[in-house]
């Protein structure tokens, strides 16, 4: 478990209204720092310069979707320490289970609860070794 | 002087039927004894008593004509003749009358059996022909079905030479029936997979068996191409040898597109309707937790509307979303030990919520098992919301809904009793089917979509268990659900 509590979260996501909602969920109910980033092809550099706690990745986007951003983000010396947890509305057992495998911290279906959303954060983060 | 001696008939028959009592001699000595001589000369039919004495006695005559040697020579002599005649014709009369008998016996015998010899082979044309109606009527039953069949039907040589075809193979590919005899049948095989055909149709050849649910992509004339699903048969002689192949096509382009768009139905349900109903809850969520700060309160009432129909609309979806994939085989389950005290706990804990809604609190009644099962958690958690949740909705305000656990015969037991009004009698078969609620007006009033029992019953049994419901004394329903004990 991590000696800290968890405060900075990126999330990658196009969607705007959901980027709207999970925002308003973890500064106003989870009291933490979001970084929304909404372009895939962006999010390393982004990430790199945010220094987060923990990623959020959506896992359909155009150009890159989270699975390719999270293989990319495992061959990065500095991004493959961070914990990363999907969320997503499309994804079969098989695909959980192969991400599971490559290292991903978790995965919250959508639609999630903007109430418990913080709470579930914060179940994974302390879960992590 | 010529004599000749002759026996009476009513005489013969007289020593022929005496025959058996004292032997021929002495028959044909009484015979002659009452024998006539008659004189050729005379009156035939006049006896002459006294001088068949004397011959038969050797004395000369009391009293009448006189008689000389030569006369009483020829007498001798006659008697000597008479006697050995009727010896012979003594011996020979059985003996006919045996033989006759032999032969009327054999005859019989030969007539008989040529009686029977014609009525068994009457009674085998009969049944030949009744056969031979039998094959012509069996014969044309299986032309009948084949050319009636909605199917296509193509019977092939082992060459793969198309010798008939029916009626829905010439709808099906566009060629009529003369067009498709005498020609090979990869006349209906798209020439990029020739080659495989080739191949699979010596495979076939060789090993005489039926192949069924293949799947090939056939050239119809217009140009077009239609999937068939096919099923091959070679018929075999006894020797081996492949007489005909029987191929069996039918058309399942039609079903793979309904296939293909209901997956796509689907993949819509799953992303599209998600991820809008993500928004829209996930705001009133907000809203409603009061993390935007107070609303006014009719403002409020219908943010609150507006997010339990959300949610209702959510459930729905994900429930026909798990009835398709349970259905369609792609549910995979992620078996873990479980111990059965703490999904009970677990449980109870999730549903708290809905129960606070309806005013019904859940309760562990009795020492709960700390026994454990092999079975899918979150599935599991699933047909515990789902029981806990109706027996919620359907319990009156301020009652308990008691949960319990039981090991029956290595069988753990987890059961859920409401205070319920019961379950209608006429919605008992099908409380367990989809789209099933016993009063729609409970649908609109209390939310559900009626799959959820549905969902249930696959799940569990999909776990090696049984789920059921019995009527509790003194009213309201228990809902259970039976898992094998983990070893």
């Amino acid at each position: 478990m991590p000696d800290r509590p968890l405060q900075r979260i990126s999330y990658v996501e196009d969607d705007e209204d959901i980027q709207r909602i999970v925002r308003m969920s973890l500064e106003r109910v989870g009291k933490m720092t979001v970084d929304v980033v909404s372009d895939s092809m962006t999010a390393m550099a982004r990430i790199a310069s945010f220094k987060p706690d923990l990623v959020m990745l959506d896992w359909m986007m155009p150009r890159m979707d989270g699975p390719t951003l999270f293989r990319k983000m495992k061959q990065d010396p500095e991004a493959a320490k961070l914990p990363v947890v999907f969320i997503t509305a499309k994804a079969t057992q098989r695909d959980t289970d192969e991400l599971m495998a490559l290292g991903a911290a978790g995965m919250i279906s959508k639609p999630f609860s903007p109430k418990d959303l913080p709470d579930q954060l914060r179940a994974i983060w302390g879960k992590l070794p | 002087m010529a004599r000749s001696c002759q026996f009476d008939r009513s005489l013969e028959l007289a020593g022929v039927d005496r025959l058996g009592e004292v032997g021929a001699d002495a028959a044909g000595d009484r015979a002659f004894n009452k024998a006539r001589i008659v004189d050729a000369g005379d009156d035939h039919d006049r006896p002459s008593e006294a001088l068949a004495g004397q011959l038969y006695c050797g004395r000369q005559p009391v009293e009448g004509r006189h008689l000389d040697v030569e006369e009483v020579e020829i007498g001798a002599s006659c008697r000597r003749f008479g006697n050995r005649l009727f010896a012979e014709i003594a011996l020979l009369i059985p003996l006919f009358f045996g033989v006759s008998v032999a032969i009327a016996f054999r005859l019989n015998g030969v007539f008989l059996s040529g009686y029977r010899l014609r009525h068994a082979y009457q009674r085998q044309l009969v049944e030949l022909q009744e056969a031979r109606r039998q094959i012509e009527a069996s014969g044309r039953k299986l032309a009948l079905f084949a050319e009636r069949s909605p199917i296509a039907v193509l019977e092939l040589d082992a060459q793969g030479v198309v010798h008939e075809v029916n009626h829905a193979a010439e709808l099906l590919f566009g060629y009529a029936a003369d067009e498709l005899a005498g020609k090979s049948v990869k006349k209906i095989v798209l020439p990029k997979y020739q080659p495989d055909f080739d191949r699979d149709w010596t495979a076939l050849i060789a090993s005489r068996q039926p192949m069924a649910g293949v799947k090939v992509r056939n050239p119809r004339r217009d140009g077009l191409t239609v999937v068939c699903d096919w099923t091959v048969t070679p018929l075999v002689n006894p020797d081996g040898t492949v007489i005909s192949v029987i191929a069996q096509g039918r058309d399942i382009t039609a079903q793979l597109e309904a296939e293909r768009m209901k997956k796509e139905f689907t993949a819509t349900l799953s992303h599209e309707l998600r991820t809008p109903l993500t928004s829209i809850i996930g705001s009133l969520q907000l809203i409603n937790a009061g993390v935007l700060g107070d609303v006014p309160k009719d403002v409020a009432e219908l943010t609150e509307v507006a997010e339990r129909n959300g949610q209702r609309l959510l459930d729905l979806i994900n429930d026909i979303l798990d009835i398709e994939k349970i259905e369609s085989g792609k549910l995979t389950l992620m078996p873990e030990v479980i111990r059965v005290d703490e999904l009970v706990r677990e449980a109870m804990l999730l549903n708290k919520g809905f129960g606070d809604r309806f005013h019904v609190r859940f309760e562990a009644q009795g020492e709960l098992l700390t026994r454990e099962v092999t079975a899918d958690r979150k599935r599991l958690l699933q047909v515990m919301t789902n029981l806990l949740s109706n027996a919620a909705k359907f319990s009156p305000e301020g009652e308990v809904v008691g949960i319990t656990t039981d090991e029956v015969s290595g069988l753990l037991r987890i059961g859920v009793h409401d205070k319920g009004s019961g379950i209608p009698e006429a919605f008992r078969a099908r409380i367990f089917g989809r789209f099933n609620q016993a009063d729609s007006t409970a649908t609109r009033q209390k939310g559900g979509t009626g799959l959820g029992l549905a969902i249930c019953k696959r799940l569990i049994e999909m776990m090696q268990g049984r789920i059921g419901f019995r009527d509790r004394d003194g009213g309201g329903t228990t809902f259970w659900f039976e898992l094998p004990r983990h070893a």
